[in-house]
């Protein structure tokens, strides 16, 4: 069984995304915690899996735009580590920043069980909403923090004019 | 012409384990570790990413370790790594107006929309040795501020919460860019993508003259003391450009790429990035001055920086010099350093010109032996010329 993916799925956009943004100690728990509360997946479920390709790390050339918005330019590489496996027939893949193949591999893993029909929607809520909810909440500490730094210049008039 | 030297091996093996004694310093104090670099020594771990030009903070954390702090050899050691990585692919521009941001200022208006962040800055402090960070580092005390570091968390379990994963497009509130102000009411040249090819100088060697791509890539792993010092050479008059800092923005970006396999944009993670836009010197539009002999408005002109981690100082000098190298786009004659393109590329990478400078300390026994030979042979000639011309005198003088 060989499942092709026809057109891009903005789900699998999305928790590619917020899986390589968070970091891989809160995956890992989430992913434990999941197992064991819903019951549903194989708790061996690793087992499996079969590597597509060796996991992998390279770079990714980072590019930037003149004054924010103009022309294309490299700015420099950075690591990126990016493992592809095969689960029960859907094939899934990982990309992350950094060098952490454990990382890679365990999205490669979900995203392969995320398109399974038979997983996807405990997955969505028991790890992808606690996922979403904990990367907000860490956005909103930073985005509070650096509010009380805000400020305000006054300019003061000299002279006698 | 160079000549082969051997030998040396049980000295030099002897000087690396000499240089590890000296890494390690005194056995009695506990040793560093990689992890303690990389969250304490955040600004050391930013210069040696964006100079060794790969964004990774273990691994920059690593360099200044094993480099023992010699900023130059760090990033040398990374650049050096870098060589050992395949490449996958290049990521879609990172988009900086929507940037997390951790801090913004700008230096030309006091009220702007989003407003002025400070974020964590050097900038206000009073330059005062601390020596509260020393006594609590001999008590063994925690320096972190906060006393209670619960107080912020139990405050943002309040928070009200956006449980839908769609959210995460409209995650932070977006900051509006300060130049488009100024582009939207004209007064800025606009910055325009015309799909030119992108250079990039790690595969080919930059050629002269070169196009603005090959010129930013260069000044991002450009030396950064060598940067500062060109940027304040052009606030000094040499090059002068008049500039305003119009905003400079450090946060987090998001990096998205297209993977071959699955045909679509995802983000593989964030990095943090420093911009910094310079607002310089009006400048008439050529173009418009052609048309039917129309006055000319003048505009703004403007220079970018981008750097990896808070690297502000960086940013900054990489704007004015990427400003003052844009002088030939403006007609402005380049007499001065920063404005000579070939003079400050081929010379503002420190791994380059530390590797020059170093292998003046290779032996150079027969190169130098040929000097002294040519040097004693000269000296012998024009002695022996000005004896037999006194000799000479001294015949004349006789009778």
């Amino acid at each position: 069984m060989n499942h092709e993916y026809t057109e891009p799925s903005q789900d699998r956009q999305q928790w590619l995304s917020l899986m390589a943004k968070t970091p891989l100690e809160d995956l890992k728990d989430q992913w434990t915690h999941c197992l064991k509360t819903t019951q549903l997946i194989p708790e061996n479920i690793e087992q499996y899996a079969q590597a597509i390709r060796p996991i992998q790390t390279g770079l990714v050339q980072v590019r930037g735009r003149m004054g924010g918005n103009g022309n294309r330019f490299n700015v420099g590489d950075m690591t990126v580590t990016r493992a592809a496996i095969n689960c029960e027939g859907f094939q899934g893949f990982g990309y992350i920043a950094g060098r952490s193949k454990t990382h890679a591999n365990l999205i490669a893993l979900l995203d392969a069980l995320l398109q399974n029909p038979q997983y996807q929607v405990v997955l969505q809520s028991s790890l992808l909403t606690p996922l979403a909810d904990l990367r907000h909440k860490v956005l909103q500490t930073n985005v509070e923090k650096t509010a009380e730094t805000r400020v305000e210049f006054f300019t003061v008039v000299r002279g006698e004019d | 012409m160079y000549v082969a030297v051997k030998g040396g091996e049980k000295a030099i093996d002897a000087a690396h384990r000499l240089l590890a004694e000296t890494r390690r310093g005194d056995l009695s104090v506990p040793s560093l570790s990689v992890s303690q670099i990389k969250e304490q020594l955040p600004f050391a771990v930013d210069r040696v990413m964006t100079e060794g030009n790969i964004y990774d903070r273990e691994l920059a954390a690593l360099a200044i370790k094993q480099s023992a702090g010699d900023m130059v050899e760090a990033i040398f050691l990374l650049r050096a790594y870098r060589t050992t990585l395949p490449r996958f692919q290049s990521s879609d521009p990172v988009n900086t107006s929507e940037m997390s941001i951790s801090r913004r200022i700008s230096a030309i208006y006091k009220d702007l929309p989003g407003g002025q962040q400070l974020g964590s800055t050097f900038d206000y402090t009073h330059r005062l040795l601390d020596f509260a960070l020393m006594a609590e580092e001999q008590s063994g005390e925690s320096d972190v501020m906060n006393s209670d570091p619960t107080a912020v968390v139990s405050h943002f379990d309040n928070v009200q919460q956006d449980t839908s994963v769609t959210s995460l497009d409209e995650e932070h509130e977006v900051c509006p860019k300060v130049m488009a102000l100024l582009e939207n009411e004209g007064l800025m040249r606009r910055e325009l993508d015309d799909n030119s090819t992108v250079t990039d100088i790690s595969r080919d060697p930059v050629s002269y003259p070169c196009d603005r791509s090959a010129r930013l890539q260069s000044l991002v792993r450009a030396d950064e003391g060598f940067l500062l010092s060109l940027g304040y050479s052009t606030q000094r008059g040499y090059g002068r450009n008049h500039p305003f800092s119009g905003e400079i923005r450090t946060g987090n970006v998001s990096v998205s790429i297209v993977p071959e396999e699955l045909g679509f944009a995802i983000d593989i993670g964030e990095i943090e990035l420093t911009e910094c836009e310079m607002v310089t010197g009006f400048d008439v539009q050529d173009d418009a001055a052609k048309d039917n002999n129309k006055p000319s408005d003048a505009q703004f002109t403007r220079g970018y920086g981008l750097v990896f981690g808070a690297a502000e100082r960086k940013a900054m000098a990489i704007a004015l010099v990427d400003r003052a190298l844009q002088c030939n786009d403006y007609g402005e004659s380049p007499d001065s350093p920063a404005q000579q393109e070939e003079f400050v590329l081929s010379h503002c990478d420190n791994v380059e010109a530390a590797g020059f400078l170093s292998h003046l300390k290779l032996p150079h026994y027969v190169d130098f032996q040929s000097e002294l030979e040519l040097l004693r042979n000269l000296r012998n000639k024009s002695r022996s010329e000005s004896q037999s011309k006194s000799r000479n005198e001294g015949t004349e003088k006789q009778p």
